[in-house]
């Protein structure tokens, strides 16, 4: 199991909550988001990468798999039942050689965790303390959602099946006790996105030659009701997003197949068909709307700790932390644990070190221009607040 | 009269009998009107002498409705349709038939032997006596010559050659069997005048021996060289002998084959009419309407030699039944020409005197004026041919075409006369019908009570099936028998998709190899392979990929829409379901009226529309059967009988309610595209003219109608509340009209005292059931005026049989 990094290091750590059931997508949003990165830092000195070998492998295999179905030109997906591992993806964020950044840690909770309590193993049971530890920190929490199982359910046995595929019941637990958990700090930024992924065949924006992009969200937000309802009532201040994602931006779904899963006799899972469209040449929509998000919360974050807005929560925080308390660790800590790029060239210039200084300040303005640059893109057609 | 070469004529004679085929339609299509006008008319009798026949009928109507108006109209039918049956047999001959008459000794034989150059040796030419007995039809047939007789039963025998006999000479009975004929003892000597007939019957019973084995009623090919054996009376000398062979008798007709020596005869035909004085008892007047058949100019041939060469009394007789003859032709003088035979011979003063004769007695004084006279040497071909041939068919090619309108006019005339006649009758019949009703009596106060006590119970029923469908059609649940209609042509859709696009189909393979299953396996890529193939060509023939796109796509446009409307089987389902249960109500709670015939007495519902089986007589035959009552019953129910039509008149079926609302879906199946992001269109796909080009586009086109085919299904299933929702709309709309309009009461009371017995059986007994029998008399009267407007109220056997006889003949 990979653990998050620690605080030994002080790197900031900002840890992002992922959930939703096995082969949902969430590799696959992993992935765009950072290809989308990529590609909206491309021409800064700041990049966006996986910040650990298993990250790297586990998108480097993903990626393999969609090249693979992109040559095949076609090819098929199905939502499975939820596993029980815990899976980090880290990322990082930073400017030239620098020596420290901003890490990202997204978390892939198993939503069988929450429904499988009883009989668990030491170590299922350590994994799930982490769990909660994990939820206790993030300020963000993203919900993936299989945009074909909403669109594609059209009679009443795959409505029935809809709850089990998407682990809905699983989702609103987590995303209440996230939501209680950003309650214990409503000074903290709080984001929870609603991110419906392979989304190409209902948008025309990309390629696509039809339009049911109202539809989805309607679906979406039907689905989802009691998630939101949870989230507005435990963490008043919590931003939501709906954020829907075209993972590939060149596929299409051809057909989707319901069959009914040998080990859930009622409940029947679907298997998506794709085409490539075109010339098969990648076009993610909405993976950018994600990043923005986060990266907004990043923004206004450095902007209050600049303003001293943030210092009596740090010292809560900290005072908090001391008595053993669940904020152990602060959101706007580990901001300030980002800024200190610009107070430690502070020092470094007063010690006359000025080449050095000037260094680790550039590197700090290139981070927050980055940041900036991200949080405020403006998003796309497709986003919206809730 | 112009003078034209042979061939000319030929080619004349030719063409008006391929324009006279086209009179044809307008016959068939006139009998078989009054066939079914005739049918109609006959039931319309039944039924007036079921009304008549009835214990209590009273004697007013008994009076009022004797039906003898009926009876003379159905005799004057069968008349008209035997003329059109002339003139159809007339318009479909493929010869113009020129009969030879004239009385005995005049040189008829001989003429037809130079006409047809047979010999004495088969169509025998005597010189003072009748020779030929048979009435024989002569055509040429190149390198032909035989004769096919048909000979009589001896039935056809007894009837058509003894027993007008019989009648002629006053006999109190006649032969039943030819052994009672051979026994048959006639009287010793009759009144002078009808001596000679009775010495023929006696010849004809003495000859029974040569002939008896010829009465077997087939038809028998003969050598020309046997011909005269059969047709030609005994001469002089046999006679002389004794009991000569008179085979003769036993021959109805001969056609005889040969080859004409006459250029340009290919479409002439000669019919030899035995002399008109030499005929049986009877025979004249069958021969007159045999020739209406079969003949379209009559050559009454004359001759002038002592003792003949005038125009005598026998003479006018003859041209009477020739006049007769003629039927619907204007002009008698289109039909029959006079030929006088002038033999080398033969005084040319005698000559004069006739044509002189001729010209005062039929002409007026004026040569030519009613008839043609042509003047010919019978015995001389070349004579026949100059002057007697030439002249008749030049002048035919001129009348004929107007002959056969005269026949055409004077049909329709008939027609129209008839028509008007018999629709005079049933007007009559109706109004008289309308001045009986309601002297019968019915105790009223509890007729009305029924009638609302129905109209309650139906009510209620109908509120249960409305309730029923109102809750499936709100439910919005999906009925599985829909979805699984829809899978099936989705999955068939899949096969043939997979199939290479029914690359079988189009390479017109087909086969065992064409049936393999869509798993991808080795059959599907001899099916890719195929398409691959065949589009490569097309792609190299066209120039590049979008016409091959293009058209492949109509093609699985079509094919998509065509292969989805394979669910209005359960469309038509859900219909008959609700025709079904509707018609349950309707049943349960009208007595006898509705139940199938075989259940019901006789009556009004025994007298509906053409019996429904066991299984029709569910749904839509019982819903018929009502909307006729309402209808037909002697007081109507308008208001009711449109509830029953509207009901019946459902239609729920893919391409009108469906196809429309998931069109779009097909949207992707085009090679130019509406972009949404440009507005603009786009092609979808150019592929390079390769194996591989035409392989990426297989990839493509397959993926697209496979896309199309799901969309479609995912489309119709969410739509698939639709069906419910139409069949709920229509069962509320016909409770609605039946029981809630502004009428409905009133017309349910009528609907009572009309079917009061049938509705409520043995509540009425004793009354009269004038009513039902009255309800069913209109409806054969409608029948009948339904005919006649062509439009069979029941079936449409008539039209059937109309182009069938169509069929043939073309």
């Amino acid at each position: 199991m990979v653990t998050a990094a620690t605080e030994a290091d002080d790197t900031p750590v900002f840890r992002i909550g992922m959930l939703g059931p096995s082969r949902v997508g969430k590799t696959s949003l992993v992935v765009s988001m950072l290809t989308d990165g990529e590609r909206l830092l491309g021409g800064t000195p700041v990049v966006l990468r996986a910040a650990d070998e298993r990250t790297k492998r586990l998108l480097r295999l993903r990626r393999q798999e969609l090249d693979g179905g992109l040559l095949a030109r076609k090819f098929d997906s199905a939502v499975m039942p939820g596993s029980l591992d815990l899976t980090y993806f880290n990322l990082e964020m930073r400017a030239g050689q620098a020596a420290e950044g901003i890490r990202f840690s997204l978390l892939d909770f198993p939503g069988g965790w929450l429904s499988e309590q009883e009989g668990r193993s030491a170590e299922e049971v350590r994994n799930w303390d982490e769990c909660q530890s994990f939820l206790a920190e993030c300020n963000v929490l993203v919900v993936p959602v299989d945009a074909t199982v909403l669109m594609e359910a059209d009679q009443p046995q795959h409505w029935r099946s809809v709850p089990a595929v998407l682990e809905t019941l699983a989702v609103q637990e987590m995303a209440e006790l996230w939501a209680g958990n950003r309650n214990l700090a409503p000074e903290e930024p709080a984001l929870v996105v609603l991110a419906p992924v392979k989304c190409e065949s209902y948008f025309a924006d990309n390629g696509g030659l039809r339009d049911d992009s109202q539809l989805l969200r309607e679906r979406v937000l039907q689905v989802y009701d009691r998630v939101i309802e949870l989230v507005r009532l435990n963490a008043p201040h919590a931003q939501i997003r709906y954020c829907p994602v075209d993972t590939l931006g060149c596929v299409e779904l051809v057909k989707v197949h319901w069959q009914t899963d040998p080990d859930e006799p009622g409940t029947h899972r679907p298997t998506g068909t794709f085409a490539i469209r075109d010339r098969g040449r990648i076009s993610i929509v909405g993976a950018e709307d994600i990043l923005g998000a986060v990266c907004g919360l990043l923004a206004g974050a450095r902007r209050r700790v600049t303003a001293g807005e943030a210092d009596r929560h740090v010292g809560r925080a900290r005072y908090a932390e001391q008595r053993g308390q669940e904020l152990k660790r602060g959101f706007f800590r580990h901001v300030r644990n980002w800024m200190n790029g610009s107070i430690r060239a502070n020092d470094l210039e007063r010690a006359g070190q000025l080449a050095k200084a000037q260094e680790l300040r550039n590197q700090a303005e290139q981070l927050a221009r980055a940041v900036d640059m991200l949080a405020d893109r403006k998003p796309s057609g497709r986003s919206k607040a809730l | 009269m112009t003078s034209v070469s042979g061939p000319e004529s030929a080619a004349r004679v030719a063409a008006l009998l391929e324009n006279r085929r086209k009179l044809l339609d307008v016959v068939d299509a006139e009998s078989a009107r009054w066939r079914g006008a005739g049918s109609a008319l006959g039931r319309l009798e039944e039924l007036l002498a079921a009304l008549r026949g009835q214990a209590d009928a009273s004697e007013r109507l008994r009076a009022a409705l004797d039906g003898s108006a009926l009876r003379d109209l159905g005799a004057r039918v069968s008349e008209l349709l035997d003329l059109h049956g002339q003139a159809a047999a007339r318009f479909a001959r493929g010869t113009v038939n020129l009969g030879v008459s004239g009385q005995a000794r005049v040189g008829k034989s001989t003429l037809l032997q130079s006409l047809s150059g047979l010999t004495n040796a088969e169509i025998p030419a005597g010189s003072g006596i009748p020779v030929t007995a048979v009435r024989s039809r002569i055509c040429h047939v190149p390198g032909q010559s035989r004769a096919v007789l048909r000979l009589h039963t001896p039935e056809s025998f007894l009837a058509e050659s003894v027993r007008p006999y019989h009648a002629y000479l006053g006999l109190a009975a006649a032969p039943a069997s030819l052994e009672e004929f051979a026994g048959w003892r006639y009287p010793e000597a009759v009144e002078d005048s009808k001596a000679p007939l009775l010495q023929r019957v006696v010849a004809a019973q003495r000859a029974l021996w040569s002939y008896r084995e010829d009465l077997v009623g087939s038809g028998r090919e003969v050598p020309l060289a046997e011909l005269r054996g059969y047709v030609a009376y005994p001469s002089q000398s046999e006679v002389d002998g004794g009991n000569p062979s008179r085979r003769y008798l036993a021959v109805r007709e001969a056609r005889i084959e040969c080859e004409f020596p006459h250029p340009g005869v290919g479409r002439i035909g000669i019919v030899d009419l035995p002399g008109l004085g030499e005929m049986a008892a009877d025979a004249e007047r069958r021969h007159v309407a045999g020739l209406r058949h079969d003949v379209d100019a009559v050559l009454l041939v004359k001759r002038p030699v002592e003792g003949m060469a005038y125009f005598g009394a026998a003479d006018g007789r003859a041209l009477a039944l020739l006049d007769d003859a003629r039927g619907l032709v204007r002009r008698t003088g289109d039909f029959v020409f006079l030929v006088v035979n002038k033999g080398s011979g033969d005084p040319e003063s005698l000559a004069a005197a006739l044509h002189g004769h001729l010209t005062s007695e039929v002409n007026a004084g004026l040569p030519g004026r009613h008839f043609t006279v042509l003047e010919t040497d019978a015995a001389d071909p070349a004579s026949v041919q100059e002057r007697l041939l030439a002249p008749v068919l030049a002048a035919l090619a001129e009348r004929l075409p107007v002959m056969d309108n005269d026949i055409v006019a004077g049909l329709a005339e008939r027609s129209e006369e008839l028509a008007r006649a018999v629709l005079a009758a049933t007007a009559g019949v109706e109004a008289e019908l309308g001045r009986l009703r309601g002297h019968a009596s019915a105790p009223a106060e509890d007729l009305e009570r029924q009638a609302e006590t129905l109209r309650e119970d139906l009510a209620a029923d109908l509120a249960e099936i409305v309730g029923r469908m109102r809750v499936e059609a709100a439910a919005r649940e999906e009925d599985p028998d829909f979805a699984a209609a829809v899978d099936e042509a989705y999955t068939d859709l899949g096969r043939w998709i997979a199939e290479g696009l029914g690359s079988e189909e189009a390479d017109g393979a087909g086969g065992a190899g064409a049936a393999g299953a869509a798993d991808g396996g080795p059959a599907d890529a001899g099916h890719r392979q195929r398409w691959c193939d065949r589009q490569l060509r097309q792609m190299r023939v066209r120039g590049g990929s979008a016409p091959v796109a293009t058209d492949e796509f109509n093609r699985i446009r079509v094919e998509v829409a065509r292969r989805f409307a394979a669910i209005d089987g359960y469309f038509e389902e859900r219909v008959r379901g609700l025709h079904r249960q509707v018609a349950e109500v309707l049943t349960r709670h009208t007595g006898r009226l509705l139940a199938p015939p075989a259940a019901a007495e006789s009556g009004a519902a025994a007298d509906g529309p053409a019996g429904p089986g066991p299984e029709t007589a569910e749904g839509a035959a019982v819903l018929l059967r009502l909307r006729e009552m309402f209808d037909d019953g002697y007081e109507p129910c308008p208001g009711l009988s449109s509830a029953v039509a509207d009901l019946m008149e459902l239609r729920l079926d893919y391409r009108t309610q469906l196809h429309p609302r998931i069109r779009a879906q097909l949207d992707g199946l085009s090679l130019d595209v509406l972009d949404p992001s440009s507005g603009r269109m786009r092609s979808q796909i150019a592929v390079e003219v390769s194996a591989a080009g035409a392989d990426e586009l297989y990839e493509f086109i397959t993926t697209r109608a496979e896309q199309a085919a799901y969309r479609t299904r995912t489309a119709l299933l969410r739509d698939s509340v639709i069906p419910a929702l139409v069949l709920y709309a229509a069962v509320e709309q016909f409770e609605d009209a039946l029981i809630r309009s502004g009428a409905s009461a009133r017309e349910f009371r009528r609907f009572a005292r009309t079917y009061r017995n049938e509705l409520w059986p043995g509540r009425y007994e004793g009354l009269n059931s004038e009513h039902a029998r009255f309800a069913a008399v209109t409806r054969g009267c409608r029948e009948v005026e339904a005919a006649l407007r062509g439009r069979p109220a029941h079936g449409g056997t008539d039209r059937t049989a109309a182009e069938k006889t169509k069929e043939t003949r073309w």
